[in-house]
């Protein structure tokens, strides 16, 4: 296996709100390889955009990671840890090796400018010469297979249509030749046939890249579609890590197995099994496992003791005391 | 007998002028639909954004009136098949006879609520209900759930006295799977979930036959999600209840759906019932938009040989003839003419109007020209387009829009190809 480019340590992230200490990632420890496409799959509330965030240390005023660390390995011997980097440090990382790919195309870019601008105004700060600049803001947009893309480089985005402006961004994200790329469910706003052309895209010029993409997403087909690991969260703590063949044809943890009997399927008739109840509030999380009050398979251990994340004899990382 | 039926339906939003607020043209969203849901069936209405499906939902529902067209309630098959072929006619061209517009207009009257007496249309109304996509932005956030199903109650006088609602409000709430305790509660100390479950419950209220379903569960995650699809499986069955179900979903409509519509750009592409939906999908479009639908098993993925087929139309200038034009891989000339398409850069449309003459006028800024060479090379769907004045105007041939045509049985789908495609790509 290629080498680990970005290791989180048992991470915590809290938000301190009015209601409330918000325990959004729970002792949470993941390497990630250079190189991999890993999908980290949740629900709403899982933590798993709160895990994106506080790796670019991009989080809201309110939230502060509270222990662990995020060694990032930025070349053959120098690691930093971004849990405790400075501002400048982050500076020099943020936008250049690690990027990220938000949700909404129109929250992201900014409606005042060009979208040449856009793509290449982090580089132009670092003296690079616009015309070069543009030369490659175009190519990068034809390997989008944006439509007439020299045209488009002087429009706004108001005037480009979602898709579009998706590719924009990617562009925006992606001209600085990233070695992580975190990309937070990139598609979830828009229609299957342009999401399928824009998932296309983002795993090919990744491939060209030789990147780490990070996809944060809620759907367990787009995982299984574009990643080579699948790690699934469950209300702030990391319950399952396996490759997406494990994943999908030997889940684990009663989570990703009701999660897998959940989702109605496009290709086959299957009957699909709700997992009963609702995720707990993370303010007060139930102790012991957190999924034990939804859980078929809990007993009184899973009720008191936390579960580890270990590797079972199946060859997955899962989190449960009932899984050998 | 059809629950629900439309007849060429269409719902147009006009634009207006910035400063005379003059209609300078239409968002067509929905652009001529007939389609009737039988009793007792689910109908998936699937489409992109864009494509009509809430707009329709709306018009069926009462929520909004069509521009022209109708919604016909409990109409017997034989009148609806007269109303559909009398409609076919005009819309080809040919003038209604006295005698056959009269039978038109009394059987539309008939049928079409919106010319029915108060007290017939509030009881007709009544029958049909809708649950909005986002349960936080439809209740009230300022009553008490017990309020917020029993309102229509009392508002249509069916529980009058407090202990009746009460009881009825229990029970509602009993069907959707709430206990009594959440009678007292505020809509934001629920969960998404459980806040659809209420509104769920509001709609069940008047004990409606027909439930229009905008998106119900896509503001929800996944597991619970499973929930209120079993929720709703268990009370079309327990309450003899007709759904149409519209959705963006795919895996959703066939796990729900009975019969399965595909609304694009305003238009219904293709209509068939579920097994025959997914078995043998017969237009290009619906095609491309399950092969575009990603699949829950990492040994079928497929996204890598999906190619790019572009986006929607513009809904002020759609193509002429068939909608798909633009992004169809099987089309030809006589499919019909995208003028967004052929246009040459530096040109640009501002609209396309139809005259009764069937031809059609093209009003552009720019390079008038250009364009005009470009329309007279265009191919087989255009007979002569010529200048006039600042605009063009464009003859058509005949018919270049897809009638919908019925095959094997009740596979209904508008394409000029319809069954003699060979598929270049695969769906699953």
């Amino acid at each position: 296996m290629s080498r680990v480019v970005l290791s989180i340590r048992n991470l915590e992230v809290n938000y301190y709100t009015l209601r409330g200490i918000v325990n959004a990632v729970d002792n949470l420890s993941l390497d990630i390889y250079e190189g991999e496409t890993i999908a980290i799959v949740g629900e709403s509330g899982s933590g798993k955009t709160t895990l994106a965030r506080a790796i670019l240390r991009i989080l809201p005023s309110n939230a502060s990671i509270d222990k662990g660390s995020i060694l990032f390995r930025i070349n053959g011997s120098k690691e930093i840890d971004l849990a405790r980097a400075t501002e400048e440090e982050l500076e020099k990382i943020r936008g250049d090796m690690i990027t990220m790919i938000f949700q909404e195309p129109s929250v992201a870019l900014s409606p005042v400018h060009k979208i040449i601008v856009q793509i290449t105004d982090h580089l132009e700060k670092k003296g690079i010469d616009r015309g070069k600049l543009r030369e490659q803001a175009i190519n990068l947009m034809k390997r989008l297979r944006m439509p007439n893309p020299e045209a488009v480089l002087d429009m706004y985005p108001h005037e480009l249509s979602g898709g579009m402006k998706q590719r924009v961004v990617i562009a925006s994200a992606l001209i600085t030749r990233p070695r992580i790329i975190i990309a937070d469910e990139p598609t979830t706003a828009l229609d299957v046939t342009v999401q399928a052309q824009i998932l296309r895209l983002l795993i090919e010029l990744k491939r060209d890249l030789k990147s780490t993409v990070i996809f944060i997403t809620h759907n367990l087909a787009i995982a299984a579609e574009i990643a080579d690991r699948i790690a699934v969260m469950y209300a702030g703590q990391l319950v399952e890590v396996a490759d997406k063949y494990t994943l999908f044809e030997s889940p684990q943890h009663p989570y990703t197995k009701g999660l897998l009997k959940s989702i109605p399927k496009p290709h086959v008739d299957e009957e699909i099994e709700p997992i009963p109840g609702e995720p707990p509030s993370l303010v007060n999380p139930p102790k012991g496992c957190r999924f034990h009050p939804r859980c078929p398979i809990a007993d009184f251990v899973c009720m008191k003791e936390r579960p580890r994340l270990e590797r079972k004899s199946s060859g997955s990382l899962v989190a449960c005391h009932r899984v050998d | 007998m059809p629950a629900i039926a439309t007849l060429d339906v269409k719902v147009y939003f006009p634009i207006k002028s910035p400063i005379l607020k003059r209609t300078i043209g239409y968002i067509k969203a929905v652009d001529g639909v007939t389609l009737d849901i039988s009793k007792g069936s689910i109908l998936g209405l699937v489409g992109e954004s864009g494509s009509g499906k809430t707009t329709l939902g709306k018009a069926i529902t009462g929520i909004l009136k069509p521009y022209k067209g109708h919604i016909l309630i409990d109409v017997p098959k034989e009148d609806y098949e007269l109303l559909k072929e009398l409609s076919r006619e005009n819309r080809l061209g040919r003038q209604m006879q006295r005698e056959e517009y009269r039978r038109y207009e009394v059987l539309v009257k008939r049928y079409d609520p919106y010319y029915m007496s108060r007290g017939e249309y509030r009881r007709i109304r009544r029958k049909i209900q809708m649950v909005q996509q986002d349960p936080y932005g439809s209740l009230n956030p300022r009553m008490k759930i017990k309020d917020i199903i029993g309102e229509p109650l009392k508002v249509h006088g069916i529980a009058r006295d407090s202990r009746s609602v009460y009881e009825r409000v229990k029970n509602l709430l009993e069907d959707v799977g709430l206990g009594k305790e959440f009678m007292d509660r505020y809509p934001y100390e629920l969960s998404g979930g459980q806040r659809q479950r209420v509104a769920i419950a509001r709609a069940l209220a008047l004990d409606p036959e027909i439930i229009i379903l905008d998106e119900p569960t896509s503001a929800l995650d996944v597991s619970i999600q499973a929930q209120i699809l079993r929720l709703l499986r268990k009370l079309w069955r327990e309450h003899n209840l007709t759904y149409i179900f519209i959705t963006h979903d795919i895996s959703v409509v066939r796990y729900m759906a009975t019969h399965i519509a595909v609304l694009y750009s305003g238009k219904l592409m293709e209509y068939a019932p579920r097994e025959s939906f997914f078995e043998n999908p017969l237009h290009p479009y619906t095609r491309l938009l399950l092969s575009a639908v990603p699949l829950p098993d990492p040994r079928r993925a497929k996204l890598h040989r999906f190619s790019d087929y572009g986006e929607p139309p513009n809904p002020s200038r759609p193509p002429i003839g068939c909608r798909f034009i633009g992004r169809c891989r099987y089309a030809t000339g006589r499919c019909g003419l995208d003028l967004e398409a052929l246009s040459p850069p530096g040109v640009k449309l501002i609209d396309v109007t139809r005259r009764d003459d069937g031809t059609y006028i093209v009003r552009v800024k720019g390079d008038t020209q250009r364009l005009l060479a470009r329309l007279n090379d265009a191919g087989e769907g255009i007979i002569v387009a010529a200048r006039r004045g600042g605009s063009i105007v464009v003859k058509l041939a005949d018919n270049l829009e897809p009638e919908m045509r019925v095959l094997n049985g009740d596979h209904h789908v508008a394409c000029h190809y319809a069954g003699q495609i060979e598929w270049r790509e695969e769906i699953f």
